[in-house]
């Protein structure tokens, strides 16, 4: 018989262990960090959102921005900026910055549970086709409205902005064709055989599907549905106002804080199926319910906004880079950094060839290819998730 | 641990027929079979990775099949043969991963605790701030199993945990799990191909052979020279060593297909 025992050194050592041990600390180190990081994020969000508002077609100076935002959320007179039409500019542009951090926080939340559940770093609500399918939905509802419901509209006024009973159905006919496309890749999940790069394949094969949809119902427009549609396919944040908001925010947040409550038992699944399986987690269940909630959430946020790609996929890789993989860290963070990105984004599109702006799913899209070609040229190994 | 009558099988095919042994806490079981004989297929059965198709394993004589997923982590602690880690994941996060069964949102102080002594048994303390990715295999290795104990079962289940390791490393795996057993009273079953590993490290090896169990008992008792020849069709040798007996592959190794 070899001999197997360990020293009794290495034992009486273990016994005698610090009450902090060394892996407490270096723990303990890295949340710090983690928080130190967030903390960061949260001021940068907050001068861009203080920006984004004061910058536009009529610049406000920023301490009447910032006396304005508060008038806003508690007018005392003591408050009133030095113009009092501020304050409704402040308000009516806030509807739009509001937007864009939903939007930033659903699809970068979406990109890294979709990242995490199916460990695999490209994968985002675009780049599964999530956008496409919901923009066929959106399409759809935009071309079928009349057909369905007669040219009548009625209208709502919500938090002081108007919104249509066929903006609703529309962010319906989204949310199911995104459902459609989710599915699609829950199938292929289940097929553990299934390759990194085969996902996104298919993905990109479900878009194609999907654009064709795009295109026939464009083919079948007439002119006015044809620019709605034209426009929701840009993507932008034309529609956005308080109502918009008040629709989107409960979903994104419930989504959110959901699954945040899920996050410690994604992050096993960083270990692998079968290990998270033996501990205690049952995989597939918990892929199911993640993939839809993500695709919930971005999926109302895409119906508004039109399509936004790339901020589901940068968030998250640069915050990974940053603070590692635990998830119950990194999904604030990328929200934060999704919406930071965003944000910055549409107000540079609003001011860069002033009257006029430049919407927002232009920029990502430059913005996402560069980041795309970086992160090819930057890994020397295949991109391991 | 009680392990009778497992059935499992894909499609049509039945991979485990009828599997029956036990595995006793503080005791060191291999599984021995060539390529396809259900070795993987058995111990992700047990681990419940796959859920068998019959049969039953009880501990102290309580059926574990039905329990709760996280009870059932309690007792059954898996150690994979490959584990690719996500990206920018840190040692010590790997380590705590495997008090999931345990931890709701924070991890507790008695969470740390567990993963610090198995971080002290594996050795890792100075990888604890590295990416998985910059370590040896025979390092990932190590960060695997403290995981498993972290997750402190009373049993821990290994498929092939030598297969991708060097000399050294093969040999520090498995006295490590000798270790754990020492001090934590608890039963390891592994799944080995190296039948002289088998001989001097295990208490019991399982021969397994196309689905059922060949042999069951001692090292010395089953691992023959017929045992060998029967359940991978090579002829051997059993020699004496100094630290007891070792398996001598008599094969003629000068063989070359007749097709090059």
């Amino acid at each position: 018989m070899v001999q197997y025992m360990t020293d009794a050194s290495t034992i009486d050592r273990i016994e005698g262990l610090d009450r902090e041990s060394n892996l407490h600390r270096v723990y303990n180190a890295s949340v710090r960090k983690k928080m130190t990081f967030i903390t960061i994020m949260v001021i940068a969000l907050v001068i861009a959102f203080i920006l984004s508002v004061a910058l536009g077609t009529v610049d406000i100076p920023f301490t009447d921005t910032v006396k304005a935002i508060l008038y806003n959320i508690y007018p005392d007179p003591s408050l009133m900026p030095s113009e009092s039409y501020y304050v409704k500019f402040i308000y009516a542009r806030s509807g739009r910055s509001f937007l864009c951090i939903l939007t930033g926080v659903s699809l970068a939340i979406a990109g890294t549970i979709m990242q995490g559940v199916l460990r695999n770093p490209l994968v985002s609500p675009f780049t599964l086709g999530v956008s496409s399918a919901a923009s066929f939905g959106a399409a759809m509802g935009i071309v079928f409205w009349p057909f369905l419901f007669g040219s009548t509209v009625t209208s709502y006024t919500v938090l002081g902005s108007v919104m249509t009973d066929q903006d609703i159905f529309m962010v319906i006919m989204a949310f199911i064709f995104s459902l459609l496309s989710v599915f699609f890749v829950l199938l292929m999940a289940r097929r553990t055989a299934m390759s990194r790069s085969t996902v996104i394949l298919s993905g990109v094969i479900i878009s194609y599907f999907f654009q064709a949809g795009v295109s026939f119902a464009k083919y079948v427009s007439d002119d006015e549905s044809l620019r709605d549609i034209t426009n929701w396919l840009l993507g932008g944040m034309w529609k956005a106002s308080m109502g918009v908001d008040f629709i989107v925010f409960p979903i994104v947040a419930i989504c959110s804080i959901y699954l945040m409550y899920l996050s410690p038992k994604i992050n096993v699944l960083a270990a692998g199926d079968d290990v998270a399986q033996s501990l205690g987690i049952d995989v597939n269940k918990l892929r199911d319910k993640v993939l839809i909630v993500s695709t919930l959430m971005s999926s109302v946020c895409l119906a508004f906004t039109g399509i936004i790609g790339f901020i589901g996929l940068m968030a998250p890789h640069i915050c990974r880079m940053i603070i590692g993989n635990d998830t119950r860290f990194l999904v604030p963070a990328s929200a934060l950094m999704g919406s930071l990105i965003l944000l910055v984004s549409d107000t540079v599109g609003r001011i860069i060839m002033r009257p006029e702006e430049l919407p927002v799913g232009i920029i990502m899209y430059v913005l996402g290819g560069i980041f795309f070609v970086w992160m090819m040229l930057r890994k020397k190994k295949e991109v391991v998730m | 641990m009680s392990i009778t009558n497992l059935v499992q099988g894909y499609g049509n095919k039945m991979v485990l027929k009828d599997v029956s042994f036990d595995v006793e806490q503080g005791e060191m079981v291999a599984i021995l079979g060539p390529n396809g004989s259900g070795k993987s297929t058995l111990i992700k059965s047990i681990c419940r990775i796959k859920q068998p198709l019959g049969g039953s394993i009880t501990i102290d004589g309580d059926n574990i099949m039905g329990i709760g997923r996280k009870v059932f982590s309690k007792y059954i602690g898996y150690v994979p043969q490959k584990f690719t880690p996500s990206d920018y994941m840190q040692v010590f996060d790997a380590v705590l991963i495997g008090r999931a069964p345990y931890m709701e949102w924070t991890y507790s102080r008695e969470d740390f605790e567990m993963a610090a002594k198995a971080v002290e048994i594996m050795g890792i303390d100075d990888l604890l701030e590295k990416n998985i990715h910059d370590l040896s295999g025979g390092q990932i290795q190590k960060v695997i199993i403290a995981r498993a104990i972290t997750q402190d079962p009373r049993y821990y289940i290994l498929d092939e945990p030598t297969s991708a390791l060097d000399l050294r490393n093969q040999l520090n795996t498995l006295r490590s799990m000798r270790d754990i057993i020492e001090r934590k009273d608890a039963g390891v079953l592994v799944a080995l191909h190296d039948i002289n590993l088998a001989m001097h490290f295990t208490d019991k090896v399982v021969m397994l052979k196309d689905g059922l169990v060949y042999a069951c008992g001692k090292p010395e008792d089953v691992i023959t020279e017929q045992s060998i020849k029967d359940i991978y069709g090579v002829s051997s040798e059993i020699v004496d060593g100094k630290d007891g007996k070792y398996v001598h592959i008599c094969e003629d190794l000068s063989y070359r297909s007749p097709l090059l």
